[in-house]
């Protein structure tokens, strides 16, 4: 942008909006956007098979491929906000987040009906289909920092 | 006020035990470039930002920080998991174990303890944010020489996925700097502190 040539400060060039990455290759690449996908090539073994995605390998409808959709979808909604959050007026990037939180609540309420809470307020979606539920905190399910094989 | 979400922002799942590259990770934990400074840092900064849109921007990044901090703390507990004090001993990780034992606590990787010395609230917008750009490029960094020396593709994966957010942050806080400059003096962006000299600002 013209506007930002200025002399004795730092100028970054405002992003402008493009066709974002899908959920899963986002979440490989640690962002949704191309243009911001900046890898360190020099340590990569072009020798090196590209790994397959481990998520292809979890068991279809299991708590961990659940639990794997609900990282895509959240990280997808993380990256986008920072987006909004310096360019407030993109309704095309506005939309994309609201479809995208919603995607994310149906999958965190899902996860939270078949098998534990990740959020006080999936202890209350709980609740509203089961009010006998004895569930109340973070003991349900295994700890986030553990290995998964474990 | 924050929520827990009970999960990685990205998953960690290693499968072999290496106190000496947990040494080394550990300084994206508690060292001077690490996730802990960097949220601290966005978190403190934000109360006085004279534009709304930027405080929102440190809140969501300084958060997002939280949650690295998270994934880091994952890699070295499962580093060092079941380690013997023999294992410790021969892999150079003895002097840390001595102090806290298989507990994770906030150090960089020549064992300088976690201090709020390494960051900057100064209260001034153009140069918090001057400082976060370069705070994003030396975490930057430090991934890249974590992924020069370390091989295995487990440990890699969520280094890599970090090392990424840095170069997203970096961005915004750039857009942040030019969103701050709309409201200044483009004549003289440094005539007076925009936290202080609220009436000057457009």
């Amino acid at each position: 942008m013209e506007k930002s040539i200025h002399l004795a400060i730092a100028s970054v060039p405002f992003q402008q909006w493009e066709e974002p990455y899908k959920e899963t290759e986002a979440f490989h690449r640690g962002t949704i956007f191309p243009n911001l996908d900046k890898p360190f090539f020099v340590t990569e073994d072009p020798l090196e098979k590209k790994k397959e995605c481990s998520c292809s390998s979890l068991e279809e409808n299991s708590a961990d491929a659940m639990l794997r959709q609900i990282q895509k979808a959240g990280f997808f909604c993380d990256d986008l906000r920072l987006y909004l959050d310096t360019h407030p007026e993109d309704q095309q990037a506005l939309s994309m987040f609201k479809e995208v939180l919603k995607q994310k609540k149906t999958l965190m309420k899902d996860f939270a009906l078949s098998h534990y809470p990740l959020t006080v307020a999936c202890i209350a979606d709980i609740y509203d289909e089961n009010p006998n539920s004895n569930c109340y905190c973070w003991k349900e399910g295994p700890i986030p920092w553990d290995r998964v094989c474990d | 006020m924050w929520v827990y979400e009970k999960r990685l922002q990205y998953p960690v799942n290693i499968t072999k035990t290496c106190p000496k590259t947990a040494q080394l990770i550990i300084s994206q934990y508690g060292g001077p470039d690490g996730e802990l400074a960097a949220s601290l840092r966005y978190l403190s900064q934000r109360y006085t930002m004279p534009d709304k849109k930027v405080g929102c921007l440190l809140t969501d990044i300084g958060t997002e920080e939280l949650a690295h901090m998270e994934i880091i703390c994952a890699m070295v507990y499962q580093l060092t998991k079941n380690l013997t004090p023999e294992e410790a001993k021969t892999a150079g990780f003895d002097a840390y174990y001595i102090d806290h034992t298989l507990g994770i606590w906030p150090q960089a990787a020549a064992g300088i303890p976690f201090t709020a010395k390494e960051f900057q609230s100064k209260g001034d917008a153009i140069t918090d944010l001057t400082e976060n750009l370069a705070a994003e490029q030396k975490a930057r960094t430090v991934y890249d020489n974590l992924l020069r020396v370390i091989k295995e593709p487990e440990i890699r994966d969520p280094l890599k996925f970090l090392r990424a957010r840095e170069v997203v942050h970096f961005q915004r806080f750039g857009e942040a700097l030019e969103m701050t400059k709309e409201k200044l003096n483009s004549k003289n962006f440094y005539y007076f502190n925009p936290e202080i000299d609220k009436k000057a600002v457009k």
